[in-house]
């Protein structure tokens, strides 16, 4: 009988003890710690149901939700866990390594969570380790690019627990189901909104290609993977078929498609290409019909492969050269030939190309689009799938690998491919992207719902033939009109990073005068008022205060003297205090018989 | 020193060539391939559809976005860094 083991449990101690973890077992320990965990999901995929539960207070918290939803995606997140950490195997900073486990480890603790309180706390993991990944990059940007990120993550932290909260108090319930998305209340929203802001839903997705681009090499894998695509789990889980999410998600995949189309630098455009086809999972959730649901979970899955492959290549451009701008590359096929002809796998995959990845699951969305009447998004959609294999599919192999050669001479002789590990890891990731493009059986029977799909007719085959076949007309004879230059796009992300300024400028301008102006009136006025006082009662305490209490003083202190002489002991005072006594009794006794 | 061997004009040419035919060829195709179940009546009666649709939906989008970028998204590479107003020079 199998039991459940927590593949967050194996990644957070594998990180925990990888600093004591030294010399030649370093690398087998590195590669041990991700495969176990891809084993335990393994495992896991025997079981189903609610297990590892806690009571906590009056809450039943829930950290092994095992279904086939969890399942596949807790797949794809070690598998690639497994991938990424084989491609940074040489990075020996532990920081990094562990860093990075803890990432995957929160996203895998969300999967499997069945309550929002375990979420939230894994949800803020994923969060506040994934900053490092940008931090460890130690550019000139590095820095400013992380606190913006983890600002808007902690920001998008906290609208999802306004959700939960009012959740709680409007159902007094904490598990994370699907809600009731027929009749939306404000909690709906709110959660929905936490969700969003990770799937980098437009508005609220600037962080992504600010985020993304400036990652550490091998960091960007994880980034890549990880953030965006368990929102995409969460929205599946607590969202789908909310309609608005059908509207998002195609303005998703036109917006990031039209940045893509414009970017220089060839990471920002992957993330810009991350915010066009998570669009179409949101609006697969969105569509929320059986199909709509498999399309966007196996777009999620093949986009996890091909995107990492992707991010793979470009981060061996960046590793090589140091660069990653279109405008200082170009013509790197003749010194890069294995990570040219890798990469451009992943451009075959994410352009839907037959017999690579995406080619099994984005039709699936727009086929549940058709399916579901909602032919305008469908369209949007197919549209922006002709934009994809403009930027991704046509644009980024051509202007970096052949084209013109823009390199200057040392980052010409920088250039060449990356260490065999990287190498590995990027034709494990190429070969899985073939393998779920022409066998796709193993990917729709591990789906969430059972499906007869079949990409592979003759019609799909020939309309995607002449999509990339036409498209890549257009593109030889605009080439030159997409000639990247060395400038940037602003993007929504222009409103906080100047509102940051403009804030920066208040507080050093108005808000420090005023600090200056108060400042400046209490040392003419207030100070010398309160030293006026403070002379007062200075006065007052040591003239009349202690005069009063002196003066007390001194007569007990007087009158003390007195009767001490009383009772010294000799017998002549003894007697005179007697006499004394019996005088004033006589006296008082008289005047009583006299009045 | 960045040398790149390129093909020679012969050899490029062949290529174009051969990638014209492949695209006729895939036009071609299309015509003996029955689609069941059609999305729009332009695409269940106009010939090479799928075709017209990705070469002027490209055109298209490459013009929006050039479009877009002269229209205000594009910016120095330095444009954050950009004083707002100009005391912030000073800071």
């Amino acid at each position: 009988m199998s039991i459940f083991i927590h593949p967050t449990l194996i990644l957070l101690g594998g990180a925990l003890l990888l600093p004591w973890v030294r010399g030649p077992l370093r690398t087998a320990y590195l590669l041990a710690v991700p495969l176990l965990a891809l084993t335990a999901v393994l495992g896991n995929s025997m079981l189903n149901g609610n297990l590892a539960t806690l009571t906590y207070l009056e809450w039943q918290l829930v950290f092994g939700r095992v279904d086939k939803l969890s399942t596949i995606f807790a797949l794809i997140m070690a598998l690639v866990t497994v991938l990424a950490t084989l491609y940074g195997l040489h990075v020996e900073k532990n920081c990094e390594h562990i860093a990075a486990w803890t990432y995957a480890a929160g996203s895998l603790g969300v999967i499997y969570c069945g309550d929002y309180l375990s979420l939230f706390l894994f949800w803020e993991m994923m969060a506040f380790s994934s900053v490092f990944l940008i931090w460890f990059r130690r550019g000139p940007q590095s820095l400013q690019t992380g606190y913006r990120y983890l600002i808007i993550h902690t920001i998008g932290g906290v609208i999802l627990l306004a959700g939960i909260l009012l959740r709680y108090q409007a159902v007094g319930d904490i598990s994370f189901t699907l809600m009731d998305i027929k009749e939306p209340q404000l909690y709906t929203w709110l959660i929905m909104l936490g969700f969003g802001l990770n799937a980098a839903v437009v508005p609220l997705h600037s962080w992504l290609p600010d985020a993304y681009g400036e990652a550490s090499f091998n960091g960007a894998v994880f980034l890549c993977a990880i953030t965006t695509k368990t929102a995409v789990y969460a929205l599946a889980r607590a969202c789908a078929g909310m309609e608005v999410l059908v509207v998002f998600g195609v303005i998703m995949a036109l917006y990031g498609l039209v940045y893509a189309l414009l970017e220089n630098d060839i990471r920002r455009l992957l993330a810009w290409s991350i915010v066009s086809q998570v669009g179409y999972m949101v609006a697969g959730i969105g569509i929320g019909t059986e199909l709509a649901i498999n399309g966007a979970v196996a777009h999620a899955v093949v986009h996890i492969l091909y995107k990492s492959l992707l991010f793979m290549g470009t981060g061996a451009v960046l590793y090589s050269t140091g660069k990653t701008k279109f405008s200082e590359l170009g013509g790197l096929y003749a010194k890069m030939p294995a990570t040219c002809g890798l990469t451009l796998i992943g451009c075959l995959s994410i352009a839907a190309a037959p017999c690579f990845a995406a080619y099994v699951s984005k039709s699936m969305i727009i086929g549940a689009g058709f399916e579901a009447h909602q032919n305008w998004a469908a369209w949007l959609l197919m549209f922006a799938a002709i934009g994809t294999i403009l930027y991704n599919g046509l644009k980024l192999p051509y202007f970096l690998f052949f084209g013109e050669n823009r390199c200057s001479n040392t980052t010409w002789n920088k250039a060449g491919d990356p260490p065999l590990n990287m190498l590995i890891a990027m034709t494990f990731g190429a070969a899985l992207c073939f393998l779920v493009g022409v066998a796709p059986g193993f990917l729709y029977s591990a789906l969430p719902f059972a499906t007869s799909y079949n990409p592979y007719t003759a019609y799909h085959l020939v309309e995607t033939l002449q999509l990339l076949g036409f498209t890549a007309l257009a593109f030889y004879l605009c080439r030159r009109l997409l000639v990247p230059k060395d400038v940037v796009y602003v993007d929504m992300d222009w409103i906080y990073r100047q509102g940051g300024r403009a804030f920066m400028w208040l507080v050093r301008h108005p808000l420090q005068w005023f600090d200056w102006a108060w400042g400046e009136l209490y040392r003419s006025f207030a100070l010398p008022l309160i030293m006026l006082v403070a002379r007062f009662s200075s006065w007052f305490d040591w003239h009349i205060i202690d005069g009063i209490v002196d003066g007390f003083a001194r007569t007990v202190r007087a009158l003390g003297g007195h009767l001490r002489l009383l009772q010294s002991g000799r017998i002549q005072f003894v007697f005179f205090q007697v006499f004394a006594l019996a005088a004033l009794l006589l006296i008082t006794l008289a005047l009583f018989l006299v009045y | 020193m960045k040398e790149v061997n390129t093909p020679s004009p012969a050899k490029n040419g062949a290529v174009k060539a051969t990638l014209f035919a492949l695209l006729a060829g895939v036009a071609v195709l299309s015509l003996m391939v029955e689609n069941q179940h059609p999305h729009s009546w332009l695409e269940a009666h106009l010939p090479f559809f799928w075709s017209f649709f990705a070469f002027f939906s490209a055109i298209v989008l490459i013009g929006l976005s050039k479009w877009l970028a002269k229209a205000g998204l594009e910016a120095p590479p330095d444009c954050y860094d950009i004083p707002l107003l100009p005391s912030e020079e000073e800071s």
